[in-house]
């Protein structure tokens, strides 16, 4: 009976100290935020703003704080970088047998943001660092509010023609929404509609996508980006130079295969930091 | 009762609320992994019905139109091919028409079809101030395969064949299911009425064909 109730007892021991490390180690059960991260789509954030509508939005549009200080010193004139990768969640974007747009994205937006913060020494924000999805103004605003110099919204591209191995580097027609305010209207008006921030800085955003376009095009042997226009809704409401760089054609095996691979990415990313370079040499430190 | 010792009564204790614990870390980690495991989604059940009157009638005459979809090859977003439809006298039924064929798809081997498969027209609408409202069924949206410039094809392959053939119009505005949509497939800013742009045709000579 001794050893009956003396095994009983190592037993309880046993379950009650397994029970109290669940306890500190399951945010769930007592409501910590601790070990969130691998959970991030599960945690909604408790307010999220009127403007949007999904948990992963709120988290977006939030300010972020930047990052510490770059311990390198700023080698070109933008300051601050949003990149902004393309669809998330349940919008997996443009597929090809075991690869996802959203995923790419994703990848290349983090190995870009490392190269430029180690090259250029800026600060550099996602718009999505995770699988969340997010309207196109979500990921605006994200630009907008942290007063960043340059967004750059990254997209993989999907073509019927399977040869096709074309990429192009977008900016917003310069006619958008020309139907709400025409360009040549010179009476001013109390309410300016959103969609027309793209117009203060459209000249300096086509000659951002001019010399990525001429970079890329150089620097990745058989691969092509044209400056293409069109109403790209990510774009319509930047105050800043905006551009949407579309790579390669799922559809395309060779495309593809080039896409998930880590040295292909490594000369993408190297390449926009040199055409970012290009586009804004240092600034001169008043004194 | 009082025969069972007393560290076996904590012990009995502690082995109850672990199990409640455990019980409730467990059923946290079944739901989210139902959650995860997701039936696909159904498109809803669209109780819209399409008309069947004529589009038009004997009578009308023949009427020449230029209708744009993706080239097979090249860089160019849109090309153009001439196709036949009937000068109705109804605007919409000439525009439904114009949509019928981009649905269908090109005759040409060089050219391929814009809009994805089972995309249903569901109606158009035209205001007073000369934009038309094109309703299609969300499998325009769902099926379509992404990639900016592919949902540029299509969007542009509408909005272009509709208002290089219908001077009557200026402006299109593409509804999904019925509904206004952010985009169709990620990218182009479907909110506002769109205008023609015949810079992404290679085919820049006019503005309108009658």
């Amino acid at each position: 009976m001794k050893v009956i109730c003396a095994t009983t007892a190592w037993i309880a021991v046993l379950s009650a100290g397994f029970a109290v490390i669940l306890f500190l180690h399951v945010p769930e059960i007592h409501g910590s935020s601790r070990g969130v991260t691998a959970w991030t789509e599960a945690a909604p954030p408790p307010s999220p703003p009127a403007a949007v509508g999904t948990a992963g939005e709120a988290a977006a549009v939030k300010w972020q704080e930047p990052a510490a200080p770059p311990a390198k010193a700023i080698t070109t004139g933008v300051r601050v970088i949003v990149i902004d990768p393309g669809h998330g969640g349940i919008d997996a974007g443009a597929s090809t047998t075991g690869a996802l747009e959203k995923d790419i994205a994703l990848a290349i937006a983090r190995k870009l943001r490392t190269i430029l913060q180690n090259r250029l020494g800026a600060t550099v924000l996602l718009t999505r660092d995770s699988d969340v999805a997010l309207t196109s103004e979500a990921r605006t605003a994200v630009a907008n509010n942290n007063r960043a110099d340059l967004f750059i919204s990254l997209h993989v591209g999907y073509s019927a023609n399977k040869a096709e191995l074309g990429s192009s580097v977008y900016v917003i027609q310069d006619n958008f929404a020309a139907s709400i305010l025409p360009a040549t209207e010179k009476t001013p008006r109390l309410f300016q509609p959103w969609y027309l921030g793209y117009r203060t800085n459209r000249e300096s955003s086509v000659n951002a996508a001019s010399i990525l376009s001429k970079e890329l095009s150089k620097s990745l042997p058989g691969w092509s980006f044209p400056v293409r226009t069109g109403p790209v809704g990510v774009l319509a409401s930047t105050i800043m130079p905006a551009v949407l760089i579309e790579i390669g054609n799922l559809n395309n095996p060779a495309s593809a295969q080039a896409l998930l691979d880590d040295t292909f990415q490594s000369k993408f990313g190297a390449t926009v930091a040199d055409a970012i370079e290009r586009f804004a040499p240092p600034r001169q430190e008043s004194k | 009762m009082s025969t069972i010792p007393r560290h076996l009564k904590i012990g009995l204790i502690l082995i109850v609320i672990a199990g409640v614990v455990s019980f409730g870390y467990f059923e946290n980690v079944v739901g989210r992994i139902r959650s995860m495991v997701r039936e696909p989604e159904k498109e809803a059940t669209n109780p819209f019905v399409a008309s069947t009157e004529p589009l038009f009638s004997s009578a009308d005459p023949p009427l020449a139109v230029k209708l744009f979809y993706p080239p097979a090859s090249g860089h160019s977003i849109l090309s153009s091919e001439q196709r036949t439809i009937f000068k109705s006298s109804e605007l919409t039924n000439r525009a439904k028409q114009l949509l019928k064929l981009i649905i269908d798809g090109p005759v040409s081997k060089e050219l391929l079809g814009a809009i994805p498969t089972d995309a249903k027209l569901q109606e158009v609408f035209v205001s007073k101030d000369g934009v038309l409202f094109v309703d299609f069924s969300s499998a325009i949206s769902v099926n379509h395969p992404g990639g900016m410039v592919n949902e540029q094809a299509t969007i542009y392959s509408i909005v272009d064949s509709l208002l290089y053939n219908l001077p009557e119009i200026h402006q299109v505005k593409i509804l999904i299911g019925g509904t206004e949509q952010e985009t169709l497939a990620g990218h182009c800013l479907l909110l506002l009425p769109l205008e023609m742009d015949l810079s992404i045709t290679g085919d820049e000579e006019g503005t309108h064909a009658n």
